[in-house]
């Protein structure tokens, strides 16, 4: 027999085995536990958001399964490493919804990752609770739901509290060139012009530059009452230190990137405020974490658990078909949740009732402010 | 505050530390003939070892300094003499040392991060300690001036010892033809690990100013390597003199282009005058 031959009956072969076991596969299913992916960032600069929402998952997972799963089957969640990166998206995606063929996914937290991963959900139609931010990634198909507020609220939230509650009508702007700075520019100058306020300038910086001396010159020239600055950390920290140094003495006001130990722990950002997404994390459910995983519960932890009891209600109502839960998460109304009061989605997916707050940088901590 | 004299102080800050890149880049380069790209990775070496000195372990802030340059000096006198020199003695391509170079400042990188996370950090005290001064309007800092004053005295330092040395004559003979400098009796390999080690300690040195002035993050390397090769090439390669006068006409063209378009186009300017200077002017603005 020809090497040929061999070949192709060996193919042959590897084709009706890997058919029948994809046949057989799916019926095993039906009884066997359900699946559900997670893809987070589990390395490299954003570990920690995945860590945060990793504890919140597997303490609600036990809960569930502990009272007897859904509808009589376990939950099973598969965790893929998206990295926070473009590839790590794709990659944790395509492994998610092709080898481990589950029914639903949470995730990912970060924008880049998000953006080319969600259309693979949608064409698997796999429904996605994504807390990534960036305006427009629910509307990539009806399939993507996003438990955490867009951007598109975060800066219109900033321009709000800027005007009325600050009462600042000359703003400058100085935003990281990504796609979430520039969505907060735009969707800050949009509403804060409607409310009769004054752009004075509005600069854009790379995302790693740290000398932005130029940039805040010609801002102070225009001679804003306050700048506002959706930048990431390291530039956040440029600006605090360059700002001073340049004697422009008015209030700065960032994003959520600002909550992190690399910004606040910088004495030079004391003072410094910015807006972010308002998650509840009772000391309660604190516990309830650090007893069920060992984890102490952050900022994103109670989001992992919602998104995991999301998905779980639905699929006691609507079981496995992907149309049907597709219909129940986006009929969900769910008030007993521990991160928002109410999580339920306006048509193309986002949260319908977000809710934010801000804090304020203070002796290398972050604090809620109120007025 | 005057909007121009603010602007050419902001180049003259930029330009001090580019300065400082270039002259090292400028002193490696112009002997060991070869991209070492390993030598943007020694900028976090200096950052970091006056990060764990000075803020860490509390150690006054010269010694600190002065045992962060020394131990980016060593890094890169060890980078040299391990991977380097037997890639040398093999009379391998500059391809090849260029692949071993971008290894090793991915080694460096990813060393740093696991010791010190990716996290930005700073090296400064507070900035309302820091003595500013006024010049016409424009308001530089101490550390700034202290920077530039850096930069001024390691060009003159180089520029003389190059120049009127025996060393220095060496470098230069090393510099020309390697071969040819061994057979008159200079010890080529000792040579070459003196301009290594100096030549990292400059750019350590450079690390740890941007430290100082902003903040430092592992991957920091890179970014400052092109804008003191960008510094290099506008000023002439090899040429210490050339090296600074590129930094500041560098500066000078990224400033006045983020001030009359916007921030955003620093590095788009950085690279356009580059490629102009390499089509028009190879030899920049003072040649060899």
């Amino acid at each position: 027999m020809s090497t040929t031959k061999t070949v192709g009956i060996l193919m042959i072969l590897v084709v009706l085995v890997a058919g029948g076991w994809a046949l057989f596969g799916k019926g095993d299913t039906q009884t066997g536990p359900i699946r559900i992916g997670a893809s987070l960032p589990l390395t490299g600069d954003a570990a920690s958001y995945g860590e945060m929402m990793r504890g919140g998952i597997e303490l609600a997972v036990k809960e569930i399964n502990d009272q007897g799963g859904i509808n009589g089957r376990q939950l099973e969640v598969v965790y893929e490493d998206d990295a926070c990166s473009p590839t790590g998206g794709t990659t944790a995606f395509t492994k998610l919804l092709d080898a481990d063929q589950v029914s639903a996914i949470v995730g990912p937290v970060c924008s880049p990752s998000a953006a080319p991963a969600l259309p693979l959900a949608q064409q698997h139609h796999v429904p996605t609770l994504i807390i990534a931010s960036a305006p427009g990634l629910t509307d990539i198909g009806d399939d993507i739901f996003r438990i955490y507020p867009s951007d598109l609220l975060q800066g219109k939230f900033a321009a709000e509290y800027v005007f009325n509650t600050l009462g600042k009508k000359k703003v400058a702007i100085l935003y990281a060139k990504d796609e979430w700075g520039t969505g907060l520019e735009k969707t800050f100058s949009a509403r804060f012009t409607e409310l009769g306020g004054t752009i004075t300038d509005s600069e854009g910086a790379d995302v790693n530059a740290t000398d932005l001396r130029t940039p805040l010159t010609k801002i102070k020239t225009s001679n804003p009452e306050l700048v506002y600055i959706p930048l990431h950390a390291s530039g956040g920290v440029a600006v605090a230190k360059q700002s001073r140094q340049l004697g422009l003495a008015v209030p700065l006001i960032g994003g959520d990137y600002f909550d992190t130990k690399e910004f606040t722990s910088v004495v030079d950002t004391n003072g410094i405020f910015f807006t972010i997404g308002k998650i509840n994390n009772s000391d309660d459910f604190k516990a309830r974490v650090k007893a069920a995983t060992g984890v102490d519960a952050g900022l994103l932890t109670p989001l992992g658990y919602d998104g995991v009891e999301i998905i779980a209600s639905a699929l006691k109502q609507a079981g496995t078909n992907p149309e049907k839960l597709r219909q129940a998460i986006a009929a969900t109304s769910y008030t007993t949740g521990v991160s928002f009061p109410n999580i339920s989605f306006e048509q193309n997916g986002d949260l319908k009732a977000a809710q934010f707050e801000i804090r304020v940088v203070k002796n290398g901590k972050s604090e809620s402010y109120v007025e | 505050m005057d909007i121009v004299v603010q602007i050419l102080l902001n180049a003259v800050i930029a330009g001090a530390i580019y300065s400082l890149l270039a002259l090292g880049f400028n002193l490696i380069y112009s002997t060991a003939r070869f991209f070492d790209l390993g030598y943007g990775a020694l900028t976090a070496v200096g950052g970091y070892s006056v990060f764990f000195l000075y803020k860490i372990l509390g150690l006054p802030l010269i010694p600190s300094i002065i045992f962060g340059m020394i131990m980016a000096g060593i890094l890169g006198w060890g980078v040299s003499e391990l991977v380097y020199r037997p890639l040398r003695a093999r009379k391998a391509s500059n391809t090849v040392l260029l692949v071993a170079a971008l290894g090793v400042l991915t080694v460096i990188q990813a060393g740093i991060a696991i010791l010190f996370t990716s996290q930005f950090q700073t090296l400064s005290r507070y900035v309302a300690e820091q003595q500013t001064y006024t010049i016409l309007g424009g308001v530089i800092t101490q550390t700034q001036v202290l920077i530039l004053a850096a930069g001024l005295i390691i060009m003159v330092l180089l520029g003389v010892v190059l120049k009127y040395t025996r060393v220095g004559k060496a470098v230069r003979a090393v510099a020309d033809d390697e071969e040819v400098a061994t057979i008159v009796g200079i010890n080529a390999q000792r040579i070459m690990g003196g301009v290594f080690f100096v030549g990292s300690m400059i750019g350590g040195l450079a690390g740890i100013s941007v430290g100082f002035d902003t903040g430092i993050q592992p991957t920091m390397g890179l970014a400052l390597l092109l804008k003191g090769v960008i510094a290099a090439i506008i000023g002439g390669i090899g040429n210490v003199w050339g090296g600074v006068i590129g930094a500041f006409v560098l500066a000078l063209v990224e400033n006045l282009g983020a001030w009359q378009f916007s921030g955003e186009w620093k590095d788009a300017i950085a690279f356009l005058v580059l490629i102009l200077f390499l089509l028009f002017r190879p030899k920049g603005i003072l040649g060899k």
